[in-house]
């Protein structure tokens, strides 16, 4: 019994079914498309804001000098972060990060920098990094919502500036830049772990979760002595002071075994206070700096001259005119002498003398033996960007290269190369490589780093005879002001005249003095090159860099404890003979 | 006392489909609460005994004495929402709840039963097939005052739903091309009337957001843009119970109450919104089928407007969440936390049951 209002509301209400279903309908197309067409992007979108990976810094390797002292290392130090909180405007999250104003220095431009990558929806924002412990505490403490802090290793060098240079420097996410850091950046670096963090919506850190435990770096031991170092360092900085000099470095090396004990640089800079970029003082001027070596490559000269039985030890050669014509260029000494015998050209270092052996040697011997030397090629020792220095092919030469070359002008050597030279001589004709780093601590087994085979480049008789004239070179000649009472000195002084920059062109007014020596009782004990860079008022080798030598070695030299070993009375005799002027 | 006969007419379907859909609500307000202090699903687990409770009080009384009564308690609930919006206290920054000794009672979700009643008493003697202008306006009248009165509590999400009421009395009562047109037009004006004077900035920035979600991700938008990207991470099977990470860890804002539906697709993925979407089918169509065994036009009006009032606040919930429709802050019928929404919900029901019980009675 159907009344005919009830047809009416049975139509109605079938309308209204029909509506129900196509909104059904269409609620469940939506959600296919968003629970299974489009799932993925919205939980990348979750992951966005509730996870966060972040990298676990390694504990970078720890350097040390070869008597055990830390030279750099890493220590924990905390780093504020900020994670947004989406649900505060720009100004309320800028008003957080103004809290922390009275704890760590911040600018008003890092305060700009920060707000403009909240506005970007930055997910992390560093604040500042590598915090002290007491305003990280202070931060905890305050427990603002957003403001995170991470644990990250920051580097630390606890002798200030001793080796600085050697060292070098790492950026803010612990790269090396410079120096060893730099060189040995694999090796020291370890491995980045992984760390998922978890937030909730008011962006507090409840969970954390390591899925890559990160693997520390390994250590280095380096052969530098931190004592010969600080000696080395305070020496060289004593000389530059005093001369006013530009530029300087002082190697000091064991010659048996390449080890190097020091290498001081000038100008210096303290490793741990932040630098914004790399300048001048970072340079390592021992393997950078390229010179024209003058005297000192004199060693070279005379070997090329005993090996290849050019000269022999009594011919003499005639410098009393006072300088030779070489094509059209007057060399000079810078003393008169008369005839000179071959020790003796050396002894008093005359150009005159110098360039006859050299034109006796030829050029094609002189450059052998300059190549032998392993001139113009890098040492290889484990530092970054060592210069090869800078030798031309014979047949490049001009008519007076071989005068040139045979008293140290038109090459460019790195004062390391020069060291090398003379450690040949000490090491009775074998050139053996430098070397920097003594062991890789690779997990507990001391892993020594992989050695060159020596070279032999002069005979051992070479090698001797001219030992023999560098030991005369300190009794008697132009380095006397290197001598120690009791010690056996052999070395060699050098003056070289800079050339201009500009007009590469010898100039008379800048200079470079150094000198090259080592220590022996009967056996070499350690081998010192210092170079020093246009230095003002006196500017020979044996004015300004052989006192230097002379410091540093008799410190060294109280420093391991060894006796004399040279009778007194024949220092008497040695002490006799007259300084000589010229080199 | 009510006759065997009418026990036996008693749509225990119907009270078993509600038991479904109330116990859905009390396990994912678990879930989203749990970590909550308040024990919110417990709660909700008393409102529900108390539903059915009040539910079989109300079957003891036959609908046309409600009917007859409706507009006593309609001017009575009028009065106590007035008084309330002079002298209440604002909690959550509405006066939409009377604070009792040991609870607290929202009056304007049971207006909506009171508004049902009022229309199928205003309509069940009118046999055109249009309603005339004074019927017509009267509806509005009865519709327009409680949304004015809750509305400035505010709380326009339930002032919507009276309006909802009314549209539903109107189709059932049938309008002429002359009624649509003039709604259409009144409609518009007062879209526009209160997007000038009566909406407050935020509900602005609800529908500005709604339009453009991208626009504001960290203010308005942020709501939605949880609520989809919950919904969408839950996938097909969803992340399982209690470990949907939106809800978990409150990315999810009013995760218990209006956001219920974004809960049930994170952590019960599309299965589990199907399942929630096959029991509320089966619920409204129980109640659209029962409109054959009225024997009055008030029967019919009732179960008409139930099927109305729940399916639309069901959907408008449920568009909200998926970003098809702006905020609004209807709740989802039965599931939803809040015990005047339940009870008030469960008592609509049980005017249908009352109805569909009394179909052989003889007048």
């Amino acid at each position: 019994m159907t009344k005919p209002y009830q047809k009416k509301i049975q139509r109605r209400t079938i309308l209204l079914s029909l509506f129900l279903f196509l909104w059904l309908g269409g609620l469940t197309f939506r959600l296919v498309q968003m629970q299974i067409i489009q799932r993925t992007d919205a939980q990348k979108k979750i992951l966005a804001q509730n996870q966060q990976i972040i990298d676990i810094r390694p504990n970078r390797g720890t350097i040390y000098g070869r008597k055990g002292n830390i030279l750099a290392r890493s220590i924990p130090r905390k780093s504020v972060f900020y994670h947004p909180f989406e649900n505060d405007s720009v100004s309320q999250q800028i008003n957080k990060i103004n809290r922390l104003k009275n704890i760590i220095e911040l600018s008003d431009k890092d305060i700009q920098l920060i707000k403009n990558r909240i506005q970007k929806n930055d997910n992390f924002i560093w604040i500042m990094r590598k915090i002290e412990d007491g305003p990280a505490e202070k931060i905890k403490e305050l427990d603002i919502a957003g403001v995170h802090m991470q644990e990250e290793k920051k580097r630390f060098y606890p002798q200030g500036k001793l080796a600085a240079h050697l060292l070098g420097r790492v950026s803010r996410d612990d790269a090396g830049q410079t120096g060893l850091e730099l060189y040995f950046q694999s090796i020291l670096a370890g491995e980045a772990g992984k760390q998922i963090n978890f937030f909730d919506a008011k962006r507090r850190k409840y969970r954390f979760e390591i899925t890559k435990e990160p693997v520390d770096g390994h250590d280095i031991m380096l052969t530098i002595d931190e004592t010969i170092q600080f000696i080395a360092e305070k020496e060289l900085s004593n000389a530059m002071k005093e001369r006013h000099a530009e530029r300087g470095t002082v190697i000091i090396s064991q010659p048996q075994t390449g080890d190097i004990l020091a290498m001081a640089n000038y100008p210096t800079f303290d490793p741990n206070l932040p630098s914004s970029d790399f300048d001048m003082t970072d340079r390592i001027n021992s393997i950078h700096y390229i010179y024209d070596p003058g005297s000192t490559f004199k060693i070279v000269t005379a070997s090329a001259a005993l090996e290849f039985h050019e000269v022999d030890q009594n011919d003499t050669f005639d410098c009393s005119a006072g300088s030779i014509n070489i094509a059209g260029k007057n060399f000079k000494d810078h003393s008169h002498y008369d005839v000179l015998t071959f020790p003796e050209v050396i002894i008093h270092s005359s150009n005159v003398g110098t360039i006859q052996v050299g034109q006796r040697i030829g050029e094609k011997h002189l450059y052998d033996m300059i190549k032998k030397f392993r001139f113009g090629q890098r040492t290889g020792i484990d530092l970054p960007m060592e210069e090869p220095g800078l030798l031309w092919p014979t047949d490049r030469w001009s008519k007076r290269s071989l005068a040139s070359l045979s008293i140290g002008y038109e090459i460019s050597v790195t004062p390391i190369q020069m060291l090398m030279t003379l450690n040949t001589i000490a090491n009775q004709g074998m050139y053996i490589p430098p070397k920097i780093v003594k062991n890789i601590m690779i997990s507990s087994n001391k892993r020594p780093t992989a050695k060159e085979k020596p070279i032999r480049v002069i005979s051992e008789q070479t090698a001797s005879d001219i030992e023999a004239i560098l030991q005369d070179v300190v009794r008697f000649g132009t380095g006397t002001s290197a001598r120690i009472n009791g010690y056996t000195i052999t070395g060699k002084t050098g003056t070289a005249q800079k050339r201009d920059p500009v007009t590469k062109r010898y100039m008379s007014t800048a200079h470079i003095a150094s000198f090259v020596g080592y220590v022996s009782n009967n056996r070499p004990l350690f081998s010192i090159i210092i170079v020093i860079d246009d230095p003002k008022g006196q500017y020979y080798g044996s004015q300004v860099a052989t006192p230097v030598f002379r410091a540093i070695a008799s410190k060294i030299l109280r420093y391991y404890g060894i006796p004399r070993e040279i009778q007194p009375e024949k220092q008497l005799i040695v002490a006799q003979h007259s300084q000589g002027a010229a080199e | 006392m009510i006759e065997r006969q009418k026990i036996q007419n008693i749509d225990w379907i119907l009270i078993g489909l509600i038991i479904i859909n109330s116990l859905i609500g009390v396990v994912v307000i678990y879930s989203s609460s749990h970590y909550l202090a308040g024990h919110f699903f417990l709660r909700q687990l008393i409102w529900m005994i108390i539903s059915l409770g009040v539910l079989f009080i109300l079957l003891t009384v036959d609908y046309r004495f409600l009917v007859d009564l409706s507009p006593y308690i309609y001017i009575l609930f009028l009065l106590l929402l007035g008084g309330n919006l002079i002298f209440g206290e604002l909690t959550a920054g509405t006066k939409s709840w009377i604070r009792l000794p040991f609870f607290q009672i929202q009056l304007s979700e049971f207006m909506k039963l009171l508004v049902i009643l009022m229309m199928a008493r205003l309509f069940y003697k009118s046999r055109n097939v249009f309603i005339n202008f004074r019927k017509g306006m009267a509806a509005i009248l009865i519709a327009a005052v409680p949304f004015c009165l809750v509305a400035l509590q505010p709380d326009p999400g339930t002032a919507l739903s009276y309006l909802i009421i009314l549209l539903g009395a109107f189709i059932l009562a049938g309008m002429n091309k002359k009624m649509i047109i003039f709604l259409l037009v009144a409609s518009v004006c007062f879209g526009l009337l209160a997007w000038n004077f009566c909406l407050k900035d935020y509900q602005k920035d609800r529908l500005t957001a709604f339009v453009f979600p991208g626009n504001d991700p960290l203010g308005s938008g942020y709501q939605i843009i949880q609520s989809k990207i919950a919904i969408g991470s839950g996938g097909f099977l969803g992340k399982g119970f209690k470990k949907g990470t939106q809800s978990q860890l409150r990315f999810l804002p009013a995760r218990h109450t209006d956001f219920i539906f974004a809960v049930i697709g994170e952590e019960f993925g599309f299965l589990g919104i199907l399942f929630t979407l096959m029991s509320y089918v089966l619920l409204i169509t129980r109640i659209l089928k029962s409109i054959k065994e009225t024997i009055d036009r008030a029967g019919a009006y009732i179960i008409f407007l139930v099927a109305v009032l729940i399916s639309v606040q069901f959907f408008i919930n449920v568009f909200m969440t998926v970003g098809l429709l702006p905020l609004t802050g209807i709740p989802l019928p039965f599931l939803s936390y809040g015990g005047s929404s339940l009870l008030a919900n469960t008592m609509a029901v049980a005017l249908v049951l009352n109805v569909k019980m009394r179909r052989f009675v003889n007048v």
